[in-house]
This record gives C-alpha cells, sequence and structure tokens, in this order.
C-alpha cells in the first residue's frame, strides 16, 4: 500500500473545503472494496481460507496421452468448436462458486398436486375426515329442525291447545293479548239477521200443499212486482220515445203514402223571421234613469244601520229581563228535554227496525236473490228423484251481503272496444256461384 | 269462466273541498310520524248528536248551530272512505278486503252521507276510521305488505309491535322471487321457495274476534254452513285443495262431536239443502249441508272472497272442535273406538288416510280421553218446591229433561240398514246421533259393521219402487220416516213409509204456529201426537199386531215387553205431563 501511496503523486488540496474533498483520490479504495466483495460472493476471502479449501490434491491417475491422427485432431477441433460457449453467454452460466442468496429448507412437491394425491388416498380408503363428519351431522339436525317447524307452521296443523283456557296463564298461551283494544263497537253485528235462514217450509223436498201454495204464492208476487217494474220503465221510456229509426218511419210515413195525391205547392214559410230580436233576455231591460242616486244609496244604509242598533238593544233589553222570567224558562228548558227525549226514543226505535235491513254499503244496492222453488210438475216426491234447486255458495255469498258484511258487486265484464274485422283468406275463399 | 275482475269505484273523484283552507288531517299526521296514537277522539256515530245550545237563551235568540262547517269534527271524521283506508295502511284493495274479513271489520252506512263525503253524496263505502286505525296495528298487515322506506322525502316508520313483522314483510318478496323462478324455468329453485312459502297463523284473530269460547259458538252457524259446503268442493284454481281437505275433516270432526254428545234437535230436508239445528252447550246451532249431488258451480260468486272467509272459519271451526272435544272428554283429534291406543307410532300417509276415511264413515263412537271410566249419569239437581216461588217451574224442567233425554234416545236399540240409493252419510249422521245403530252394504263405503244378511236388523232404509227380496223380519221404510220421526220427536207409524207408499208430506220443523194460525193438518196430528201419546211405539205395536199374520218376528216377545215398559212409563207420568206440554211445546218454539 505504502508502495503506490510513494508511485503517487500527492495532491496538494486544501481539505477544509468541500469541494476539496472531491478530488481527493479513492481509486485504489475502491478497487481493494471490490476485489473483497468480489471475494465475499465468491466463496470468501481468499486470505482467511485455509490451503485445503483453495487447492484440491490431485490424486487421480494421470491420463495416457491420446495419439492424435489427423481424423481425430480434426474431430476434436470440431467438438471444441461446438462445445465454446460465447462470451456473452458464458456470462449467463451458473457459476458453481456463487452461494445461492437464500436456501428453501423445506423444499417439498407443489400444494395442488400433494393434496390431490391425499385426496385421493382418502377417497380410495372411504374414510370421512372430522369436519365432514360434523357437517354431514349438523345437516341433519338442521334438515329435521327445519321440517319439524315446517310441519307446526303449517296451516293444516291441527290445532293442539285451548285458546280459550282460562289454566293456562297469559305467558303459556301461543296467543298473546293485544296491545291494542279494539274499538267499542267492534264486535257489533252489522245487522240482526241470522246467518242460515231458516227455510220457507213450502222448500221442503216433499211439501204440505199449504206451505207449498203459501211459496209458490210468495214467487208469484215477486215476478209481479218484477213485471210492474218493467212496465212503468217501458211506458215511461220507449212508449214515449220511439226508437229513432220508427219515429223517423212515422214522421215519413203520412207524406210517403199520400205521395203524387195533392200537389203541395203551398210549401209553409218559416216562422223564424216572425220572431221579436229584440226581446232575447227574460228580465226587464235596463234603464238609465232608473240607477239610484248616492244619497238614496246612503239613506238605506242609515236605515239598515238603524234596524240591526234597535233589533240589538231589544235583544239586550230582553236578556235583561230574562230574569223576571224564570218559570217560564224552566219551563222551557223542560218542554225541550221531553222533546229530545221523545225524538231519543223514535230513534232507538228506528235504528232497532233498521237493524234488520240492509244497509246499503257500496255503489250497488243489495238485490235478494231469486227464490227457489220447484214447478208443480217438479216436485217429486222421492228423495232419490230429488234435484236440487239453486246452490248454496250462492244462498252463502247473498248471505253476507244481506247482512252488510261485504259490499254487493257485479262482475265486470270484458268488453270489445271495437268490432274485429272479417276477412276471407284468398287460399280458402268460398267459391262464388 | 273463473276469471272474474269485479268492477270497482276504485277511482273516487276528486272531492270537492270547502273553500276554507282546511286543517291537515290529525290521522294522517299520526302515520306519518309514526306515533302510535290514535285519531284524536271522533264523535261516536252511534250517538245522536243533536246541536244542543246553551239552554240560557229562548231558542229565536239562539245564535247559528256549529254544525260541522269544515268538516273536522263529528261524523265527517269519523269515517273513512275505503280509498283514503287503503292509501292509509299502504295496502292494495284485495289485500285489505282480506284484511277487513280476517279482522271482522265491516263497512257501515252513515246516516249522513253528505257530511262524511265532505259535501259529496256520492256512493262510497265508508268504514269507521277508529277501525281502520285499529287494524293498522294488526301484524298480518306486514304479510301483505311491501316494505318500502323512502328517504328524502318523508320518513315512513311503520308502526309495528311484533316480532314476526319481518316474516310477515316477506310475502310480496316471495311472490317475486317465485314469479322470477318460473319465468326463468327453474323448477329447482321454484320448488325450494315455494316450499318456503312464508305463513301466518290467525289464532290471534279468532281470539281477539271472540274473547269467549260462547261468543265463538253463537256466530258458528256461518262457519259450519261454509265449511260444510267447501268440503264438497272439487279442487280448482280457486279453490284451494288445501282448504277442502281441511273443511272436510272439521266437519267431520264436528259431526262426531254431535253424535256423542247427542245435540242434534231437528232436520230439514229443503230443495235446496239440508238444515240441521243442534243444541251445543246451551246454544242453538242451525247450519245447512248441500245434498250429495253434482253442481254446476256458479259463476256469480267471488271465489277469492269466499275463500278468505273460509280461511278464517277453519281456524275458528278447530279451535272450537278442539275445545267441544276436550270439554266432552274425548280425544282430540279424534280416535276410533276400535283404533288401537297407541297408534301415534306408525303415522304414515296410508295410515292417515284410511283413518279420515273411517272417521268419514261415521260409523264407529271415538275414544274417551280416560278410557276406562263410564260416563256416569248426571242427575239434576233436587230443589225442594218449597223453597221457590215457582214450583211448577221446576217440575216443568223435570219433564223437559226427561223429553230430552227421551229424543235422544229416539232410535236406541233399533238397528238399521242403508241401501245404496239412499243419501248414506246424511242418514247415518241422524241415525247415530239419536242413539241407533246403522250399517251399509261394504261396496259403498268403508266402515260398514254388519251385511244385510244380519237377522237383527229392524229397519232397512230404502228409496225404490219395489225390493224382490225381502226379510220378513224387518220393516222397509223410505229416508222419510227418520227425518219425520226426529222432528215429531216420536217414533211414528211406519206404514206410512213403507216401499211405494204414498208419503205424507216433509214438515218444517222451524215452524212456530201462534195462536190463531192456521196449522196444516199433518202438523196438528203431529203435535197432538206428541202432546197426547208419548211415543209412537203404542202404534207401532198395533200395527205389529196387524203384520204378525205375515211376518215372522224374531223379538216378538222382546218388542211386547219393551212396550209394556212404555206403557208403565207413560202412565207413571200420568196427566200431569199432558198438562204441561202445551206449554213446553211453546217454549221449544221459542228457544227456536
Amino acid at each position: 500500500m505504502e508502495n503506490k501511496q510513494q508511485t503517487r503523486k500527492k495532491l496538494r488540496i486544501s481539505k477544509n473545503k468541500k469541494k476539496g474533498w472531491k478530488k481527493t483520490d479513492i481509486t485504489e479504495v475502491e478497487e481493494f472494496l471490490e476485489d473483497q466483495r468480489l471475494q465475499e460472493r465468491t466463496g470468501g476471502l481468499v486470505a482467511e481460507k485455509k490451503d485445503e479449501q483453495l487447492f484440491i490434491v490431485d490424486k487421480a491417475p494421470e491420463e495416457e496421452p491420446q495419439i492424435q491422427n489427423f481424423f481425430t485432431f480434426q474431430r476434436e477441433k470440431e467438438r471444441r468448436k461446438i462445445q465454446k460457449i460465447l462470451k456473452c453467454h458464458s456470462h449467463l452460466q451458473f457459476d458453481p462458486r456463487i452461494k445461492p442468496a437464500r436456501i428453501a429448507h423445506n423444499l417439498r412437491k407443489p400444494g395442488i398436486e400433494r393434496r390431490h394425491e391425499r385426496v385421493v388416498e382418502r377417497i380410495k380408503s372411504g374414510k370421512k375426515t372430522k369436519t365432514e363428519i360434523q357437517a354431514e351431522k349438523q345437516r341433519r339436525t338442521d334438515r329435521k329442525l327445519k321440517r319439524e317447524t315446517r310441519r307446526k307452521e303449517h296451516r293444516l296443523f291441527k290445532k293442539s291447545y285451548d285458546l280459550w283456557g282460562t289454566e293456562n296463564t297469559e305467558e303459556d298461551l301461543p296467543v298473546k293479548k293485544q296491545k291494542f283494544n279494539p274499538p267499542k263497537h267492534h264486535r257489533e253485528k252489522p245487522t240482526l239477521v241470522s246467518a242460515v235462514e231458516i227455510p220457507h217450509p213450502g222448500a221442503s223436498y216433499n211439501p204440505a200443499f199449504d206451505d207449498y201454495q203459501a211459496l209458490i204464492e210468495k214467487a208469484h208476487n215477486v215476478e209481479v212486482k218484477k213485471t210492474k217494474i218493467e212496465k212503468k220503465i217501458y211506458n215511461a221510456l220507449d212508449a214515449k220515445f220511439k226508437s229513432l229509426d220508427k219515429a223517423e218511419l212515422e214522421k215519413t210515413w203520412l207524406t210517403e203514402m199520400s205521395a203524387g195525391l195533392a200537389d203541395d205547392d203551398a210549401v209553409e214559410d218559416n216562422d223564424i223571421g216572425d220572431l221579436d230580436l229584440d226581446k232575447i233576455s227574460v228580465n226587464p231591460p235596463v234603464q238609465r234613469e232608473k240607477k239610484k242616486t248616492k244619497i238614496q244609496r246612503n239613506k238605506e244604509k242609515k236605515l239598515k244601520q238603524q234596524e240591526k242598533l234597535h233589533h240589538n238593544d231589544k235583544v239586550k233589553k230582553l236578556r235583561a229581563n230574562e230574569i223576571f222570567r224564570l218559570k217560564s224558562i224552566k219551563k222551557e228548558v223542560k218542554e225541550k228535554e221531553k222533546k229530545v227525549e221523545q225524538k231519543k226514543e223514535e230513534r232507538l226505535k228506528r235504528e232497532a227496525k233498521n237493524k234488520t235491513k240492509t244497509r246499503k254499503i257500496g255503489k250497488m244496492k243489495f238485490e235478494e236473490p231469486n227464490l227457489e222453488i220447484k214447478l208443480t210438475d217438479e216436485l217429486e216426491g222421492s228423495l232419490r228423484l230429488l234435484k236440487p234447486e239453486g246452490h248454496l255458495f250462492e244462498d252463502r255469498f247473498k248471505s253476507l251481503q244481506k247482512r252488510s258484511i261485504i259490499e254487493p258487486r257485479v262482475q265486470a265484464r270484458r268488453t270489445r272496444k271495437y268490432k274485429p274485422k272479417v276477412f276471407d283468406k284468398r287460399s280458402h275463399r268460398p267459391e262464388e256461384t | 269462466m273463473f276469471a272474474t275482475t269485479y268492477q270497482e269505484n276504485v277511482k273516487e273523484k276528486p272531492q270537492t273541498k270547502p273553500n276554507k283552507p282546511t286543517k291537515p288531517d290529525a290521522n294522517v299526521i299520526c302515520w306519518v310520524e309514526g306515533i302510535t296514537q290514535c285519531a284524536p277522539p271522533a264523535a261516536d256515530p252511534y250517538e245522536f248528536k243533536s246541536a244542543s245550545p246553551s239552554p240560557q237563551l229562548p231558542f229565536d235568540l239562539q245564535p247559528p248551530t256549529p254544525l260541522s262547517l269544515f268538516y273536522e269534527s263529528g261524523s265527517a271524521t269519523a269515517y273513512i272512505s275505503r280509498n283514503q283506508a287503503i292509501k292509509k295502511l299502504q295496502l292494495n284493495l284485495a289485500d285489505f278486503r282480506r284484511l277487513c274479513i280476517l279482522k271482522g271489520i265491516y263497512p257501515h252506512e252513515p246516516r249522513h252521507k253528505k257530511r262524511v263525503g265532505k259535501g259529496s253524496t256520492a256512493p262510497k263505502t265508508y268504514y269507521f276510521a277508529k277501525d281502520i286505525n285499529y287494524i293498522s296495528h294488526e301484524p298480518i298487515i306486514h304479510k301483505f305488505r311491501e316494505f318500502k322506506r323512502i328517504q328524502g322525502k318523508s320518513k315512513i316508520v311503520y308502526i309495528s309491535h311484533e316480532p314476526i313483522i319481518h316474516k310477515f314483510r316477506e310475502f310480496k318478496h316471495f311472490v317475486r322471487r317465485l314469479k322470477k323462478a318460473i319465468n326463468k324455468r327453474n323448477t329447482d329453485a321454484a320448488n325450494r321457495i315455494r316450499a318456503n312459502k312464508p305463513k301466518y297463523k290467525l289464532d290471534h284473530i279468532v281470539k281477539e274476534r271472540y274473547p269467549s269460547f260462547i261468543d265463538a259458538l253463537r256466530d258458528v252457524d256461518d262457519c259450519l254452513s261454509m265449511c260444510f259446503l267447501f268440503a264438497t268442493f272439487p279442487k280448482t284454481a280457486h279453490t284451494s285443495y288445501d282448504f277442502i281437505l281441511l273443511s272436510r275433516r272439521l266437519t267431520v270432526e264436528f259431526m262426531h262431536y254431535v253424535i256423542a254428545s247427542r245435540s242434534l234437535r231437528k232436520v230439514f230436508i229443503s230443495i235446496k239443502g239440508i238444515y240441521y239445528q243442534a243444541e251445543v252447550m246451551g246454544q242453538t246451532i242451525s247450519w245447512v249441508v248441500p245434498h250429495k249431488l253434482g253442481y254446476d258451480h256458479p259463476t256469480e260468486v267471488d271465489y277469492k272472497i269466499m275463500q278468505t272467509f273460509t280461511e278464517f272459519y277453519t281456524t275458528l271451526l278447530g279451535f272450537v272442535n278442539y275445545k267441544l272435544y276436550t270439554d266432552f272428554n274425548l280425544h282430540y283429534p279424534p280416535k276410533l273406538e276400535l283404533e288401537d291406543q297407541n297408534s301415534t307410532t306408525k303415522v304414515n300417509a296410508e295410515f292417515r288416510e284410511q283413518h279420515e276415511e273411517r272417521l268419514a264413515a261415521l260409523s264407529q263412537s271415538l275414544q274417551t280421553l280416560h278410557a276406562g271410566s263410564e260416563e256416569e249419569e248426571i242427575e239434576m239437581d233436587e230443589f225442594p218446591s218449597e223453597n221457590t216461588d215457582d214450583p211448577d217451574r221446576i217440575e216443568q224442567v223435570k219433564v223437559e229433561a226427561e223429553k230430552l233425554k227421551k229424543l235422544q234416545n229416539l232410535f236406541k236399540g233399533l238397528k238399521f240398514y242403508l241401501s245404496r240409493e239412499v243419501p248414506r252419510e246424511t242418514l247415518v249422521f241422524l241415525i247415530r246421533s239419536f242413539g241407533g245403530e246403522v250399517s251399509w252394504c261394504n261396496t259403498v263405503c268403508v266402515g260398514a259393521t254388519y251385511s244385510e244378511d244380519d237377522e237383527t236388523i229392524t229397519h232397512q232404509i230404502v228409496d225404490r219402487t219395489e225390493m224382490p227380496n225381502q226379510y220378513l223380519s224387518r220393516y222397509y221404510i223410505q229416508p222419510q220416516w227418520v227425518f219425520d220421526c226426529i222432528n215429531s220427536r216420536q217414533l211414528l207409524p211406519v206404514e206410512d213409509y213403507f216401499i211405494g207408499a204414498v208419503l205424507p208430506p216433509h214438515l218444517s220443523p222451524f215452524v212456530e204456529e201462534e195462536e190463531g194460525d192456521y196449522v196444516p193438518p199433518e202438523r196438528k196430528s203431529q203435535l197432538t201426537g206428541q202432546a197426547a201419546t208419548d211415543s209412537g211405539v203404542e202404534v207401532v205395536s198395533d200395527e205389529e199386531e196387524s203384520d204378525d199374520e205375515q211376518e215372522v218376528d224374531n223379538n216378538d216377545d222382546d218388542d211386547d215387553e219393551k212396550n209394556e215398559n212404555q206403557e208403565e212409563e207413560d202412565e207413571s207420568e200420568g196427566n200431569y205431563l199432558h198438562q204441561f206440554n202445551n206449554a213446553i211445546l211453546k217454549k221449544q218454539n221459542n228457544i227456536l
């Protein structure tokens, strides 16, 4: 090291400034350090190594020198040529002196492969893992529980407890008490009509003569009433106002029939010209002279005010004097109370009567269903031959309507907006004769 | 055919509002802000409030009455129109209808439509506002209602107090999911979704509508009629198979109870259907059952609505049956007498079906809850006649009770056999509920207990013009005999009801004659027969004697003994009976 320093020329530079530091020559140090690093990378420092590490005693027997003829020489040459590695490639070659940066200490097969092997093994052996067994168990219990709850939840499930039981405390009952009390009228029925109405004795399948006659009469009366209403409507509408085409025909009938009988030259003039055009309004015409003057208006106003004051005075006086007519006031009050009481009674009576009536709770009015009857020739004396009249489903539905539980409605029928066009297909056109 | 859409007045005309600026509806405010507070105390619509001024003033000087000028109180707020209600509850019309049916809320016709309609008299359906407020608390509502929360605009907080609420909200969601699965033709998913259909129970509604059992019994007429009707239906798009099966099961259960408790009183075969009347726990219950024949199903009826009714009624009848059975010491669900006691272990579908069929045959009686303990005869309490004000009344009641007992055992000791042409279920139900034994050809139905060649059969019920091979030991009678015997509360002479005989008219037992009314001769004879001779057995015995020449009667001796006993009983009751007979008859009629 000292020899080198001597050979090199010493630079004289002031080193008290940073600028001067850069000029210091450190190539030697760098080279040395680089050399050492290289040695460390390639198998440790040479200086520290023992001889045995650096050198190998060649114990192999010495090879006999090969006899080379021209051909072998040539071949060897060729071989070398092939074997010769380019320098650029040789850099990429693995250098056995360089140790790998990290040594993996648990070198195994890739994971997927290993797992796959294990799974195959396990499946072959037919054994189940712990988790599988547990999952299966859990699945089974879950399914059972679900099935049970579903069965319990099912609507068809038989009732298994007493809803009105007094023994059960409230907590035991499946039905908890409602938090909200229903309104007072909640359990009142809309009408007092019974759910299953007593049938007419004439509706028996084998009725007594009189009962049957009574029922027939009832049905007859209903029918008479219906025809009466129909007739009334007819009289009010159809009889009075003929349909358009008919009315038209009637108008022209006389002229048509009497056409040609006589020459009717004298066509009557229109009377429109005679109308007084001035008299369009019904009210008398307004005249300017009749307008009230301001004085007149003021006067009227004053009169009105005076009247009002007068009235108020009167009222005040009356009120002041009422103390003297206490007796009569009492009488009045009593009378009034009596009246109210009377009215209340009447109202209650009326309401009680209305309780059996069907209310109108919707758009439509309730219509009594048709009376079910058997005509005389349909009456069979035997139960075997009985053909029932009407349907109980309809009867129940109407009963609900009659009791004002549901509102009567009419089935909406679908109507077409336009008439469907009809045309013949060319291929299927009927032959014209 | 069943596609029924019903015309609605859904679109209501915009109401003509009064000129004055109205206050916002208090109810609406409550709803929007989620305050669980009812509407301000509205006027009770039942109470007539005359605008009464202070009484100090004479009438002519009173100030004009403030008659709810701006529709802020009184009937205007007591009522709510259907559309308003629907908007308030955030339901659609169909769901609203269902809810009202289930909860038993009916529309109401207001007295002053103009006031209620705030000036408009357009025909509308009105409900009580209180009712609507009340049902807004119903947890089932959430089942119908889609949960939506509009953020930003206004917070809609649903009034919910039940933990099942989120389950209920699933319903619309369920429909949507199912539709999607079906349309994608994803059958697996559709089946899975269908299996997990959200369900709800109506138990709490039954309890709420009928706080006590008697309340439920009083209202069971409608329920029974509907269930009996539904039990006969075929499965269609509008009649769910579940309800049909359930109705059938419940009605069979009820019939079994009536048989066991011997509570049937009257029957009337009308051209429309069969009317029954029973007395259950002191309540008179009447119901109507269709004839077992093919029907064309009516198209004028809204099936949806009727099914909703049935949905509620099946729940009600289920609980009523449970209570009736347990109170009567019967096993519920019903078990037949000859059934194995511990047969609960093997319950497969086939077994269940067989069981149901045998139950529906009505031929066997049911197991009691505590087998072995024989039913003891309940004796009436003795009241010393001196202590009461009306000594006659006690006697009257006693006589009545005795008559009732006699009626309940009307067919006791008689053995019937049904031909295949007679309505089996009706007759079995009737005969069994008055103590008779009955069987039929085992090819007609399961549950036949003895065959036609049984010599101990006393009556064979036949409805044909002739019968070639007849047994001499029994009477061949037409079915009407059974009905008429029950209604006249005695065994009628059989000869009027023989094969080919022209039958006497079948009279309605529901008619009550007042004094001075016309009474048909047949009814008269029934009534007088009931009053004078207490049983028809005497008449029968006469008839038997005349028949003795032709028929070989095995039980002749027994019958004679019976008759003698009967006569003795009659004598012992004596004239005392006759005195009260009319009074009792009248009373019975009044009960009806």
